[in-house]
């Protein structure tokens, strides 16, 4: 069995990577989002924000209360796009562009 | 094998089963249930596998907020299986990382609902007790009001308590969480009928749109609501901390809660060899009612060099047999894909590893470590957040009457600060109180009487030895210093100290003394004295309202140590039977024996002449009898069993075992 020791179950980050990074100097939560997917997961962050929190101040000795927690964006749990889009009809696969680079371009 | 037919407290309502399809393959379980639970049941523990690593993942949170528990439902990703229920002919399939959409999209679209557009005078998001308290308090104004709440079920967590509430007699102590959920709905149920209230279940907050006053939710994975109201009381909850440690996310690791909503909502049992991590309120609770769903408990680690939950709570689950291993935590859980095991260790003041690492085997373990409060919505709102370690996480600042910085929104429960279910319920009135009257609802003379009334009691809650982070917690949380609503004590009460084997449950012998009657009495007075083992500061009173004859004096403060007029106590028992901590105890030394009598809630059901094991405050078996009385002195499956024990045993044995068999 590997040693793993998982901070983020959705995003499978281990907190070995995190402390990596904050090494590095990247001691924001947002910046480890963006690098590490913490936070991006379906639970948006509820299971591992704190423990990256906890890193992040240990290594820059700043307290918890005084970091930013990283941005809250909606929706707070994962959608169905069916259910926000205009019209409820069948999707179909189609992404807005065309395949057609002439008409895409404009 | 997982699944609890009888339960001491409990009774399961399995009236259909249905018919589904686990990987093609049929199973049986009853309607209604989770998707999540009905696998348990069939002993299916994984429920993915992950995207990265390709690890099997079961459920971690049980009640829709982890989001551990995807899986492929009828065609359609990443559904939330703890909180779908189950239904007839259902398709289920174990998904792989993101999990692939079914050919048959329009299957998987055609139970989409047009949109619903709502108006409310008041919205409550989560309705566990301070939400349902909350719903209350506004709809008594003349509020208009909706409830959204994302579990099935409506009552929170306490819909899996089967113990007995503490804090005041008038705010439901002794009176099992289960049942107080039920008078709560039931008090609800009228504007239900009238139309001042709309609940929607099963349904979740997804985002708050300051600028449009809206919020989004959805319900069912099938409807979008849109819902702009007027002001919204937000009283969404908390989830367990993940806790990082080598294989902490085996299948088999929950969070203790999880594993109270499938063995007390659904009857399903996780395993049945159960490590527990934290002895606050919540690991100790758990670890009793995993006890009674016939579970065994092997050990409850803590890093902390005492418990941190209530002393009776330990006391509780230390006569059964259970070990408190203080200042030790949870190194590495060894499995391959689920739990087998885990190394434990102890550690020093400073947090090192110490001594040899010592291992347990179980099939679960159970993460009581704290809760975090579920704040996003707060965080989209703008409100003013602040980092309030002693109340679980960040949490938004508010004023007396409970509002944020943003005029519009309200706080109530756990999410304003981890604290327990009779401070939420009085939390969620005061919410209700002041949104009624933002709204104009209520007079400025009753307003204030009734928030003075709430904070009055809300300040005897906190009043106790236990209390001391949530106070100190508390003095941050508020836009305004101390008022003359919130008080502190004027000095602060600190938990007591006392020897280490006190700090893990068990009454040291110097206590032991001050709780034993006079001798002098207690040898004359048939039927017996009362023995309280409550030393420590907590408010509670069931044991002195419960009391016919006033043997146990009137509380001056509702945190105090209960104190005796045993020329009064004729030992009847009724405290006994009382009690939330399940702490007082009579017994009779006026015969050749003494007669012992204790509360009794485990299976099997106690008789007349059933033998017993007769454990000490460490659970060692020091004597076998039988029993020769049971009473159930209130109807609530609380058993009063009466045990003959030899006298000089009297002040030691506080639990029976009945033994069936050998």
């Amino acid at each position: 069995m590997d040693e793993k020791i998982f901070v983020c179950r959705c995003e499978e980050v281990t907190l070995e990577e995190v402390r990596k990074y904050i090494q590095m100097g990247f001691t924001s939560f947002n910046e480890l989002k963006r690098l590490l997917r913490v936070g991006m997961g379906p639970c948006q962050g509820r299971g591992c924000r704190e423990i990256v929190l906890r890193e992040i101040s240990k290594a820059t000795k700043i307290p918890i209360s005084q970091l930013n927690p990283g941005t809250f964006r909606p929706p707070s749990k994962p959608l169905r796009l069916g259910l926000i889009g205009p019209d409820r009809q069948e999707p179909q696969l189609q992404t807005g562009m065309t395949s057609d680079p002439q008409t895409r371009s404009g | 094998m997982y699944i609890i037919n009888d339960h001491p407290i409990l009774q399961f309502s399995r009236d259909k089963k249905v018919t589904f399809y686990y990987n093609g393959r049929p199973l049986e379980w009853y309607e209604h249930d989770p998707i999540a639970v009905a696998l348990h049941a069939n002993g299916i523990k994984v429920l993915s596998y992950t995207k990265k690593y390709h690890r099997p993942r079961g459920f971690f949170c049980a009640i829709g907020k982890c989001s551990s528990c995807f899986m492929i439902v009828d065609g359609m990703p990443n559904v939330r299986t703890c909180i779908t229920p189950v239904r007839e002919g259902m398709q289920i399939q174990t998904q792989h990382g993101l999990g692939k959409f079914s050919e048959n999209l329009s299957h998987v679209t055609a139970r989409t609902e047009e949109p619903l557009n709502l108006q409310t005078e008041v919205l409550v998001v989560g309705g566990g007790p301070a939400g349902l308290c909350a719903c209350l308090e506004a709809l008594e104004s003349g509020c208009s009001v909706t409830l959204v709440d994302e579990s099935l079920q409506l009552g929170g967590q306490l819909i899996k308590q089967t113990h007995k509430f503490f804090g005041s007699s008038q705010d439901f102590a002794g009176v099992r969480g289960i049942e107080i959920a039920k008078i709560l709905q039931q008090r609800l149920s009228p504007h239900i009928d009238s139309g001042q209230l709309k609940v929607f279940s099963n349904t979740s907050a997804v985002a708050y749109y300051e600028k449009e006053n809206l919020l989004l939710c959805e319900q069912s994975e099938r409807r979008l609501l849109l819902i702009r109201p007027e002001t919204i009381i937000v009283s969404t909850g908390a989830m367990e901390k993940f806790v990082p440690f080598v294989g902490n996310d085996l299948v088999g690791v929950y969070g203790a809660g999880a594993v109270q909503t499938l063995m007390n909502v659904y009857g399903v049992l996780p395993g049945k060899k159960v490590l527990m991590v934290g002895a606050g309120n919540i690991g100790l609770i758990v670890s009793y009612q995993l006890l009674q769903a016939g579970a065994e408990v092997v050990a409850i680690v803590e890093l902390a060099p005492s418990v941190g939950g209530y002393w009776v709570h330990a006391a509780k689950v230390r006569r059964l047999n259970v070990p408190i291993l203080l200042k030790h935590t949870v190194k590495k859980v060894i499995g391959e894909g689920e739990v087998e095991g885990a190394l434990i260790q102890q550690v020093d003041d400073e947090g090192n590893f110490i001594g040899e690492e010592k291992y347990i085997g179980c099939d679960t373990v159970c993460l009581a470590a704290g809760l975090s409060p579920t704040v996003e919505l707060f965080w989209q709102a703008n409100c003013e957040m602040v980092y309030v370690n002693e109340l679980g996480g960040f949490v938004p600042k508010r004023d007396l009457t409970l509002r944020t910085s943003n005029p519009r929104l309200w706080v109530a429960g756990d999410v304003a600060g981890i604290e327990e279910a009779t401070t939420a319920m009085l939390e969620g009135r005061i919410a209700g109180l002041s949104v009624a009257r933002n709204l104009g609802k209520i007079d400025e003379e009753s307003y204030r009487k009734k928030l003075e009334n709430y904070w009055d009691r809300l300040n005897q809650l906190r009043m106790g030895e236990t209390a001391y982070r949530i106070r100190r917690g508390l003095k941050q949380a508020f836009f305004e210093q101390a008022s003359s609503l919130v008080r502190f004590p004027e000095e602060e009460i600190y938990p007591s100290q006392q020897d280490e084997e006190f700090q893990s449950g068990v009454l040291s012998q110097s206590m032991v003394n001050i709780v034993s009657p006079p001798m002098d009495l207690w040898k004359k007075k048939k039927g017996g004295l009362v023995v309280i083992e409550c030393p420590q500061k907590i408010p509670c009173d069931p044991c002195h309202t419960n009391c016919p004859t006033g043997a146990i004096l009137p509380f001056e403060n509702i945190n105090d140590v209960p104190k005796i007029d045993y020329s009064k106590c004729t030992g009847c028992g009724l405290c006994v039977a009382a009690c939330p901590g399940l702490a007082c105890f009579v017994i009779d030394m006026s015969g050749e024996q003494a007669i012992l009598k204790l509360p009794y809630e485990m299976l099997p059901r106690p008789a007349v002449g059933d033998r017993v094991s007769c454990l000490d405050r460490y659970g060692r078996e020091v004597a076998r009898s039988r029993i020769v009385v049971v009473q159930e002195p209130r109807k609530d499956k609380t058993y009063v069993v009466h045990v003959p024990i030899p006298k000089e045993l009297a002040m030691h044995v506080r639990a029976a075992k009945v033994i069936r068999d050998g």
